[in-house]
């Protein structure tokens, strides 16, 4: 029999790891570890393959673990592992497409939040990993005041966030063992902004009209535009409403620039 | 050298504890490079911080030197970043196989132990090397099979590689005692075989018994047979750094430093 080439060997190991089809030539080829059966010393590789990539996945995902319970857990896992390859060098990396692949799933006829739950965790992830930058504080305000042809910068570290669904509490519960997430009302709309202030990570639920009008302004919509676009939806918004949100925008330091 | 040169890996569950300075006693940290190239975030920070008090070495698991579909030219930049960030002052990998063409296995995969593999992983250890420009260590890795065509014992395959290339090894005990009785071999020819300039590294850990074969899982103690194979290594090669890997059901950072001293420990009754 030809010996298999560094090429090939590799080929028939990948068909077999990832997609479970057995590759007689390269089973021939092999000699077992300890007294493992050749299926056996492969499938030692295919175990490992999943549960790596299944630990990964309820790493980032740990509130859909939290909410679907280990069997589905564990079922919705394989499924997106045997269907979507790892590109990224990076473990904690992998899963970028879950919240889309939850989507399709029939769990979301019992869970209509799942989807959005998961880009929830995705997003915290990202900001997590990503770089803190100092942003403008009190003096921002103050020029603020005097121009409305502004145009806000918002830094790296800052994400808004919406979802019909209060994902937010139920992902606050995800380390809590002793509740279930049918107890949680999670029937209401939530926005948030997610940011970091001070290299911690921070989650601020928004008001409808503050998601609004950040939504716009992170558009990079002019200051002046955007408060009358907000005032105009939402009527009862008083001047002090607005005042005391940017007072909190500035503390909060997520404006990274401001252009003229 | 007056002391043994011993080390842990950096693990994200010990990030609290060492973040509020307490006393160690370990001389320095193995920090796993993918944990740290896509991050700015808190890892990063900790790493960095880290670095202003201990030697840090970088240690690499999806480089994929054997890979015959080639080493990812953008993995290589983001390390090179992270390198120039870190100082370190051992930058590892293992010689294995983690990714085939765009796919990968985030595995440490077997090689054959080939003339074809040699040629292959010395033009990439090579082409890595100058575009470093640095010198590697690469680890022996555990495995569950063998290839029939391989044509090579494992000692004389790594010895081979460090002659051609330049690098040196990590020469990780555990593993050797793993594939030893895997593969049937003896662990202490293995270890007697590999010349002292050869080793720029020493790692020890935890395998697994499953019954039917040893599983590397890094997920306990350094066993009896794995430290007897230390002690005829250090006995010959005192300067060579120590590092304890600790993966699963990892202990408190007491814990694993007092493991990690055991080495210490074996080393000052021969040198000390
Ligand atoms: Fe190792």
């Amino acid at each position: 029999m030809d010996n298999l080439s560094l090429k090939e060997i590799q080929e028939a190991f990948s068909h077999m790891i990832y997609q479970k089809d057995q590759e007689k030539k390269f089973i021939a080829s092999i000699e077992p570890g300890g007294t493992l059966s050749r299926e056996e010393a492969i499938g030692v590789y295919q175990r490992a393959y999943k549960a790596r990539f299944t630990e990964a996945l309820g790493e980032t995902f740990e509130s859909v673990w939290w909410v679907v319970g280990d069997p589905q857990f564990f079922e919705l896992a394989e499924g997106y592992i045997y269907s979507h390859a790892s590109h990224v060098y990076n473990l904690s990396s992998y899963g970028a497409e879950f919240p889309q692949f939850l989507e399709k799933n029939k769990l979301t006829q019992t869970y209509p939040f799942l989807s959005d739950l998961a880009t929830f965790e995705w997003s915290f992830k990202e900001l997590f990993h990503t770089e803190d930058t100092q942003g403008i504080d009190a003096e921002g305000l103050a020029q603020m005041a005097e121009d409305g042809s502004l145009i806000f910068r918002f830094k790296k570290a800052f994400h808004l966030f919406s979802s019909p669904y209060d994902v937010f509490t139920i992902w606050g519960q995800r380390k809590n063992k002793n509740k279930e997430h049918a107890h949680i009302n999670w029937k209401e709309k939530t926005s948030l902004m997610i940011y970091k202030y001070q290299k911690e990570m921070h989650i601020k639920k928004l008001k409808e009209y503050e998601y609004a009008l950040l939504t716009l302004l992170y558009l990079g919509t002019p200051l002046a535009g955007a408060l009358q676009r907000v005032s105009q939806e939402f009527h009862s918004l008083s001047p002090q409403n607005i005042s005391d949100f940017f007072a909190f925008l500035f503390h909060a330091r997520v404006i990274e620039s401001i252009d003229k | 050298m007056s002391d043994c040169f011993v080390g842990v890996g950096l693990r994200t569950v010990h990030y609290p504890h060492i973040s509020s300075k307490p006393k160690i006693r370990i001389k320095w940290f193995e920090a796993v490079s993918e944990n740290y190239m896509d991050t700015k975030g808190r890892p990063f920070e900790v790493l960095t911080s880290l670095r202003r008090d201990f030697p840090v070495a970088l240690h690499g698991v999806s480089m994929s030197i054997g890979s015959a579909s080639g080493v990812s030219q953008s993995y290589l930049a983001k390390l090179k970043e992270l390198i120039n960030h870190i100082d370190p002052f051992i930058v590892s990998d293992h010689l294995c196989w983690a990714h085939f063409g765009n796919v990968s296995y985030n595995d440490l995969l077997p090689l054959p132990l080939t003339d074809e593999t040699l040629s292959l992983v010395v033009n990439h250890i090579d082409f890595v090397q100058s575009y470093l420009g640095r010198h590697l260590l690469f680890e022996n890795v555990s495995s569950y099979l063998t290839f029939k065509h391989s044509t090579y014992t494992e000692w004389d395959f790594l010895k081979e590689v460090v002659r051609r290339s330049g690098c040196k090894l990590l020469l990780d005990i555990n593993n050797i005692y793993v594939n030893a009785s895997n593969h049937r071999f003896d662990g202490c020819e293995f270890i007697d075989a590999i010349p002292n300039d050869y080793i720029g590294q020493v790692h020890m850990a935890g395998f697994t018994d499953m019954g039917t074969y040893y599983f590397d899982t890094h997920s306990k103690e350094v066993s009896d047979p794995v430290w007897n194979m230390y002690h005829r290594l250090i006995q010959r090669h005192p300067t060579v750094p120590v590092l304890l890997e600790w993966d699963e059901d990892i202990p408190s950072f007491e814990k694993l430093e007092n493991e990690a001293l055991k080495a210490a420990t074996i080393w000052s009754s021969y040198h000390g």
